[in-house]
């Protein structure tokens, strides 16, 4: 069953996802061709114009990330689980739990799809002889940020530095659910109840995040209170504070994923 | 099109006049094989359970029979039939006499009205 | 064999209102059921609860001896009073959705169905009034081999003509062992189709009987009865 609620949900969410994101593609090519035109035949005459389109592409990639997240976090299963739709999907012969990791599982997937596409797409946009040249040393550069990063050497840094994001996109996914969850079980105010909630969460992580931080940085020397001023903090501690991070938003994940799991199927409350 | 069945008398008993009346007049023989329950529920827009019901009803007063594997089939007792018509005849006849009494008809006053409306159709039908 | 479906002492409250106080029902099989009350009465109340779109705030309900989840939604089939289809969705589509979802989805039945109404598998819902698309969502739930079918008043807001096709299409597709529960106020149109009754108003079960009973106990028909019980 989770198989088959997968696809329908691909399929589903590949109506819109797909044609915007072939519409990136289709801008880095026509941006890339213009660009190397530009640079080849520079002129005062057209500078605004190129200032312009530059702009219109940032702006560009800017829309199609923030529709792509909003529209999986939040107008998606907002629609398919709450609005009429819903009357269709919670009588089906499949669980709570089976509904929300159907959706977080092709989420995460289109996230990731995204995410690569806005990469490669500023890579294919930028990219000249110059940057290829110093290749070498733009990796070198890259290895250095992640052990400053993680705390670790550049493999294990990857690997934790990629899994933290990950943990950090599910925990993110899955607050959203347990939001929406919470405030449509209400009668009123379900919108305020949901952002309120939210916000809630939002400071409560951070607070003990930011706990985590003094906590686990006093025994390596680190300042304490200090180290909440240092921007990555992470590498203090020798890569505890990457393994906390990671622990802690798998297990907010989990914590949303039964909260949701118990509102979808004890307090619905379709209108 | 759906039977015409009227508010207050249980759905049962009007499905099985109504067949009884078929019978009577000829629209079903004796020997006849009557549609399946559900076709003749669906031609009379009921529950295919009151259908059943009627059936029942019909064969309990010996006018249909149910063969097990070949369905049911109208009586081919003639007789039957025949009685049944009698007595449908005399019920009919027995209602419009009341009828006619509680206007305030004498009995002589109802034949002789009788006899003349029934010339009057002759007349009309050449 | 057991009961289709039973509730005991089912309530529902939302806050301080009581949707249903206290039902206790059985339901058999093989029968087309009228659930008939006036609105608000917590019949669309008592149909989510046996679909497991909501839950009782007391009291308990079974369908085949198991509470709602998804051993009952295998064997329940609903049509609730909304559409619930995606409207780019093709007929094509929601048939291939039913029966991936469904084993006990006829796609046969529901193609023969849908032809009868000249519906072809290639429209898009988009396309249709809201009439057919009713009748689509009617077709789809009826086209499934369930044991128990609950329609949320499927004739409210519907032509005669319309509503006649609705009627019959339950007619059709009635099975012995199968029960059929109808939810509605337009108890007259529906009434020469239905085995029970079941009047129920403020949440609290009223009457429930045979309508052929009701009709000899009463000399009425349960319309006028029921115009009776609930005169405001």
């Amino acid at each position: 069953m989770l198989g088959k609620l997968m696809k329908y949900e691909f399929h589903a969410v590949s109506r819109f996802l797909l044609p915007l994101h072939l519409a990136l593609i289709l801008i880095t090519f026509v941006g890339r061709f213009y660009v190397q035109f530009a640079l080849d035949n520079l002129s005062y005459r057209f500078a605004l114009l190129h200032a312009s389109l530059i702009m219109f592409y940032v702006l560009a990639l800017f829309a199609i990330f923030v529709l792509t997240y909003v529209y999986l976090y939040i107008l998606r299963p907002h629609r398919n689980w709450f609005s009429d739709e819903g009357y269709l999907m919670h009588t089906l012969p499949v669980t709570p739990a089976q509904h929300i990791w159907s959706k977080l599982i092709v989420s995460m997937c289109w996230i990731i799809l995204d995410m690569f596409l806005l990469g490669l797409s500023i890579f294919l946009m930028t990219i000249n002889p110059e940057i290829l040249e110093s290749w070498p040393q733009l990796i070198e550069m890259l290895q250095d940020m992640i052990v400053s990063f993680t705390g670790f050497d550049y493999v294990l840094g990857t690997i934790t530095y990629v899994l933290s994001l990950l943990a950090d996109c599910a925990r993110g996914i899955l607050v959203v659910y347990m939001c929406m969850a919470i405030g449509h079980s209400f009668n009123q105010y379900k919108l305020l109840i949901s952002i309120a909630i939210y916000v809630g969460v939002y400071i409560g992580t951070s607070l003990v995040n930011t706990l985590a931080a003094i906590i686990l940085t006093i025994p390596y020397g680190g300042s304490g209170v200090g180290s909440l001023f240092i921007i990555s903090n992470s590498s203090l501690g020798n890569g505890r504070m990457t393994w906390f991070e990671i622990v802690f938003s798998l297990v907010v994940a989990a914590i949303s994923f039964f909260v949701t799991q118990y509102f979808l199927s004890k307090q619905l409350n379709l209108e | 099109m759906a039977w015409v069945l009227d508010d207050s008398r249980p759905i049962y008993l009007q499905l099985a006049n109504k067949i009884q009346s078929d019978i009577i007049s000829g629209i079903y023989r004796p020997g006849d094989k009557l549609p399946s329950v559900r076709d003749l529920a669906m031609d009379a827009a009921v529950n295919p359970n009151t259908m059943q019901k009627a059936l029942m009803e019909l064969e309990r007063s010996g006018l249909i029979y149910t063969q097990r594997t070949s369905g049911r089939f109208i009586s081919e007792d003639a007789q039957k039939v025949t009685v049944m018509k009698e007595n449908l005849a005399k019920e009919q006849i027995r209602q419009f006499l009341s009828s006619m009494q509680q206007l305030g008809f004498e009995n002589q006053e109802i034949l002789h009205f009788m006899e003349e409306t029934l010339k009057e159709e002759r007349r009309w039908k050449h | 064999m057991e009961t289709l479906m039973e509730c005991q002492q089912l309530s529902k409250h939302y806050g301080n209102k009581i949707a249903l106080d206290h039902i206790n029902l059985a339901i058999e099989r093989g029968r087309i059921i009228g659930l008939l009350g006036p609105n608000g009465s917590g019949k669309t109340t008592l149909i989510k609860l046996i679909n497991g779109i909501l839950a009782p705030t007391s009291g308990n309900i079974y369908i085949n001896g198991h509470p709602p989840g998804v051993e009952t939604k295998k064997v329940v089939s609903y049509l609730p009073e909304r559409t619930y289809f995606n409207s780019w969705m093709k007929v094509t589509d929601i048939l291939h959705f039913f029966s991936d979802f469904y084993a006990d989805f006829d796609s046969r039945r529901a193609l023969e169905m849908l032809h009868r109404l000249n519906i072809n598998e290639n429209d898009r819902l988009r396309t249709m009034s809201k009439g057919t698309k009713e009748k689509v969502q009617l077709i789809m739930v009826m086209s499934r081999n369930a044991d128990l079918y609950c329609l949320d008043e499927p004739i409210g807001g519907v032509d005669p003509a319309a509503r006649d096709y609705i009627l019959q299409t339950i007619i059709t597709n009635y099975r012995e062992n199968a029960t059929v529960l109808i939810s509605t106020h337009l108890i007259s149109d529906i009434e020469n189709v239905l085995d029970d009754a079941i009047f129920i108003q403020n949440g609290r079960v009223m009457l429930t009987g045979s309508v052929d009973d009701i009709r000899m106990r009463e000399g009425k028909s349960v319309d006028t009865l029921f115009r009776e019980v609930f005169r405001c």
